[in-house]
């Protein structure tokens, strides 16, 4: 007990907040329909059919056409959660994989500075604001785990601890087939490989100049020079990188990953339209959080007490770019800069920190349990009972039409060609998957001129000539997102008779 | 008798001026970038309507009305806050008609960056580094170089960043911030970037104060820091001396939170790292970073102040990379460079330890020299179009009568003249840059549907502008504003174009390409 009383420090109070903050937000963030409910479908179908699909069965507008599944891992790991213990079971996942996560970056920052409440207030202040947005529940957030362990196994490696090396072409299988991103475990490698060269070039550089200019007529100069620093050999992190890129090849469609990732990539027109895949912005509030964040970085990195590693500044270099050029590529770019930053204001504190006051254990102990209260109360099961409001009570974000579905579904004269919304579009695979969709998600499914389509017809405009055009029989529509084709509904009583309405979702039916 | 010999007479030998080959590097640097100053095709948006308001000013004083719009009441309120700027341009204009206008723009531009250059070395002691950051500095900007007003803030604000730089260094006394004061009584009625010159003056009294407060080494005294605070009042105060007096600030928060130019104006929208120049500013931003973090010169609170403040102004609107780009890159090269001795301890010895370099020798460099000066020159209003440019160059430019390749392609002269020769017989719908110059050619003779003053209109009227631009409802639209006539661009609303052709009632009068002219029948 005594010893209990002993380990429960202010430092304590402080891991134990970033733990438990991080989860709250998971638990408390209602289930966004996007990049949900298409990827439990798939699960699902390929549990049923014990196949991965390679053909589009979702939509009537790409019916047939080929799609390369590449998420199928994190799929199955969705449906399978599900079918174990709903989406209360989903959400708690969600949050004991992102608190895992972050716990371990806080872990490798205190152990490479000691800063336990820097490292602590870093993630807490900066971190976290500037990543929350990306932590829905999608397979993304379980590659996340994934990178930190490339980044915290390529630091260890980079101190001379070579042990785990061999981890990464492991994880880099089960990587592959678990989400797109898999190629930024590659990335990183690379980025490492010539951080660390450049290094080792510039050092011996430096050496060379620096013995070339010593004070000359010393006879023994020549047993002085000091030895070259050891430092692991770069042929390890080749052959490892080499053996990431092989690894690759391990998931059900060989080569067709990387043409996967390049045409994701490439279809830059696309990117443009979707809100996630567009640049980085002021003027919305988390791109407010993302800047400062940088700007924030720029004031640790000018004052700090010692030169940032190389390798570290490429990285964070490298997905600084990658986050301004897409919103959704912001989680990554937290990743390798926290670190980077905790360690170099680390620099500036100073040495005397075990002396600092460490509050009184009963305080802490009480602390400690009223988070760990919160982090109860605020369970799936238990949070319906609190009587929260439903951003953060409910389980599923306002955008998930579950009523509008169920109004479709009972419908004895149901439409054969809906048009819809497109997190709508998603929820339906899942809800009545014998309802083929217009749009979803698979935003590299479906032709650019289609996106353009989606977005004149949800805004009203060419209306008629685009219905008429896809011959649509049937609209299930967001009433916020896509007020002008409601509007129109609306003026057309005769023509698009409305069956079901609620403060998000209107259903009419073609007369 | 032995004849004495008298002393040999001492005869001057004329040298040729010393160019050592890292001047020539600065000296390509500022060339370059005043030819490209110079061949930017001056857009209508910002400068036509500017110029008819400085002949306002000079012909009825400053106006404080609408005028050149049918859409507002004529006597709807609009504030010239550019006034000086304007009547400076039309001044310019009556003198040497649009050449010299434009050359006026070069010269501003020139001037300013060897300002950058100038500042770049005093930093960091290398005319090299100086080169490298001007370069990268006016590559952030290549967007931004049109002639319009804001060519008057370039100078104000390097020159004040100059001076308060200086003061801090201690290379200039208290008496040099009387100029302050008389910069903002010029810059405040010149354009409205008057306020980066406070914020910047604010970020220097502030970071100075923290310095000193933290006692950090060679931070001002208090004395010379009094002297600051009195600059920057003084600064302040001067802000009055406009003819809107304190209201300018007013006029400033309604053009800041105008909500029509900050969602429909790409220039007020964040950097986009997609285009060419939104990818310079990104890189000056990674420069930047990498230049703090592998510094060889820590920079101080103020520096660090002065980057964080125009960076994060600089992601809010692409408009404000200019004043990012001056200062970063100076304070990026300082960071990166060998750190610079304040004091010689070996006097004048230390220049000699520093072996000159001559290049291709004295008459070599000072022959390219003369040459980087000579391209200069030639790209310059008068002789630019006389030389051999290919087609594809040409047709980036608007054939203005008397000054030919100064204008950009979208100004339209034809158009306009075919509606001076046959007016339009009701209103008339225009594209918003066309507006600029009908405010220029037209008026009073007609009147334009929308042009660049994006504040003066309702949010509203940009719905429907937009609209029309999209081509949706485009009928409806015209009827509801009783148009007569549409001036469009054809490659920049071809959306807009293709409803014209189908809309029935409606003929097309006049088409050169860029320009069309429909009209209701």
């Amino acid at each position: 007990m005594t010893q209990l009383m002993r380990r429960l420090t202010l430092d304590s109070v402080w891991i134990g907040a970033v733990v438990v903050f991080i989860a709250l937000r998971a638990l408390l963030t209602p289930a966004p329909p996007h990049d949900l409910w298409w990827h439990m479908a798939t699960g699902r179908l390929i549990t049923t059919t014990g196949a991965i699909p390679t053909v589009d069965s979702f939509s009537y507008t790409q019916a047939g056409e080929v799609f390369y599944n590449q998420s199928w891992l994190a799929q199955l790991l969705m449906y399978g959660l599900y079918q174990l213990g709903g989406l209360e079971l989903m959400t708690v996942f969600q949050a004991v994989l992102l608190a895992g996560t972050y716990g371990l970056l806080l872990w490798f920052c205190i152990r490479r500075t000691g800063a336990i409440r820097l490292s602590a207030a870093i993630i807490l202040g900066m971190t976290m604001p500037a990543s929350f947005d990306n932590w829905t529940i999608r397979p993304q957030t379980y590659a996340l785990p994934l990178f930190v362990i490339y980044l915290i196994v390529l630091t260890e490696w980079r101190a001379g601890r070579r042990a785990s090396l061999w981890l990464l072409p492991v994880l880099a299988a089960i990587w592959v087939n678990l989400h797109g991103s898999f190629v930024l475990g590659g990335a990183l490698v690379a980025l490492a490989f010539i951080g660390e060269m450049m290094s080792r070039l510039i050092g011996n550089w430096r050496e060379a100049n620096a013995w070339a200019q010593r004070p000359i007529g010393v006879a023994e100069d020549v047993l002085t020079r000091p030895d070259p620093p050891k430092l692991p050999p770069l042929r390890e992190l080749f052959i490892t990188g080499v053996l990431v890129g092989t690894a690759w090849l391990l998931n059900p469609g060989g080569f067709q990953v990387i043409g996967y990732v390049r045409n994701l990539i490439g279809s830059s027109p696309v990117t443009q339209i979707v809100t996630e895949w567009s640049p980085m912005t002021i003027r919305d509030p988390n791109g407010v959080i993302f800047f400062l964040f940088v700007t924030i970085g720029v004031a640790i990195l000018a004052y700090a007490k010692r030169t940032p590693n190389l390798t570290e500044m490429l990285w964070t270099g490298a997905f600084f770019w990658l986050a301004l050029s897409a919103v959704r590529n912001n989680i990554w770019f937290t990743a390798v800069a926290t670190p980077l930053f905790i360690v170099q204001a680390a620099s500036m504190l100073p040495k005397a920190r075990l002396a600092r006051f460490q509050g009184t254990p009963v305080l802490n102990g009480a602390i400690l349990a009223l988070l760990s209260l919160c982090l109860l109360i605020c369970l799936p099961w238990i949070k319906p009972a609190l009587g929260l409001p439903p951003e953060l009570g409910a389980l599923t974000s306002s955008d998930t039409p579950i009523a509008g579905v169920e109004a479709l579904r009972s419908d004895p004269a149901r439409p054969e060609r809906l048009f819809h919304d497109l997190p709508y579009g998603s929820y339906l695979i899942w809800a009545a998957p014998e309802q083929l969709v217009w749009i979803d998600p698979r935003i590299e499914l479906y032709p650019l001129e289609q996106w353009r389509h989606y977005q004149a017809l949800s805004t009203g405009q060419r209306t008629e000539e685009l219905l008429t055009q896809y011959a649509i029989d049937g609209l299930l529509l967001s009433t916020t997102q896509q007020s002008g084709l409601v509007e129109y509904v609306r003026e057309h009583p005769e023509q698009w008779p409305i069956r079901y309405e609620d403060a998000d979702t209107v259903y009419a039916v073609k007369r | 008798m032995e004849q004495v010999s008298s002393p040999p007479t001492q005869t001057r030998v004329r040298t040729l001026p010393h160019i050592r080959i890292d001047q020539l590097w600065v000296l390509l640097a500022i060339c370059t970038i005043g030819a490209f100053i110079s061949l930017r095709p001056t857009l209508p948006n910002d400068f036509w309507w500017h110029l008819k308001a400085g002949e306002l000013v000079a012909t009825e004083g400053i106006p404080t009305t609408n005028r050149f719009a049918w859409t507002l009441p004529i006597d709807h309120p609009y504030v010239y806050q550019s006034w000086l700027g304007e009547y400076l341009f039309y001044l310019i204009y009556q003198l040497g008609s649009f050449p010299l206008v434009v050359f006026a723009r070069n010269l501003l531009g020139t001037l300013a960056f060897s300002l950058v250059a100038i500042e770049t070395h005093q930093r960091t002691g290398s005319w090299r580094w100086a080169a490298g950051a001007t370069l990268f500095a006016a590559a952030m900007t290549m967007n931004n170089l049109t002639t319009r007003t804001q060519n008057w803030s370039w100078v104000p604000f390097i020159a004040l960043f100059f001076l308060l730089s200086r003061y801090v260094e201690g290379k200039l006394g208290p008496r040099w911030l009387i100029a302050m004061p008389l910069l903002m009584m010029f810059w405040v009625n010149a354009h409205g970037a008057f306020v980066m010159g406070l914020l910047m003056a604010g970020a220097f009294a502030v970071g100075e104060t923290l310095r000193r407060l933290l006692r950090q080494p060679r931070a001002l005294t208090w004395a010379r820091l009094r002297a600051l605070y009195l600059g920057c009042l003084g600064m302040g105060a001067a802000t009055v001396v406009n003819p809107l007096g304190i209201g300018v600030f007013t006029y400033l928060r309604t053009m800041l939170g105008d909500s029509a130019s900050q969602s429909f104006i790409i220039e007020w929208q964040t950097p986009n790292p997609r285009d060419l120049v939104g990818a310079i500013f990104y890189l000056g931003v990674l420069a930047l970073i990498a230049a703090f973090a592998f510094q060889r010169r820590r920079p101080t609170i103020t520096e660090v102040i002065l980057v964080c403040g125009l960076a994060w102004q600089a992601f809010v609107g692409v408009r404000y990379v200019v004043w990012f780009g001056m200062v970063a890159m100076p304070l990026a090269a300082q960071a990166l460079a060998a750190p610079r001795p304040l004091f010689s301890t070996a006097g004048g010895a230390m220049h000699a330890i520093r072996p000159r370099e001559r290049g291709a020798g004295p008459v070599g460099n000072l022959i390219a020299a003369m040459l980087m000066v000579l391209m200069l020159v030639l790209v310059q209003p008068w002789t630019a179009h006389r030389l051999p440019w290919p087609d594809d160059m040409r047709a980036q430019y608007a054939a203005v009568p008397g000054a030919p390749l100064l204008f950009a392609a979208p100004t339209p002269v034809g158009a306009v003249e075919h509606l001076r020769a046959e007016p339009c017989s009701g209103l008339l719908f225009n594209e918003m840059g066309y507006g600029s110059y009908m405010a220029w050619a037209l008026y009073p003779a007609a009147q334009a549907f929308i042009d660049p003053r994006v504040e003066l209109y309702p949010v509203a009227l940009w719905d429907d502008y937009i609209d029309l631009n999209a081509g949706r409802n485009v009928a409806a639209h015209l009827a509801s504003y009783d148009i007569g006539c549409v001036l469009l661009d054809a490659p920049k609303q071809p959306q807009l174009a293709a409803a014209m052709a189908a809309l029935p009632g409606w003929a097309q009068s006049y088409s050169d390409g860029q320009s069309e002219v429909w009209r209701r029948q």
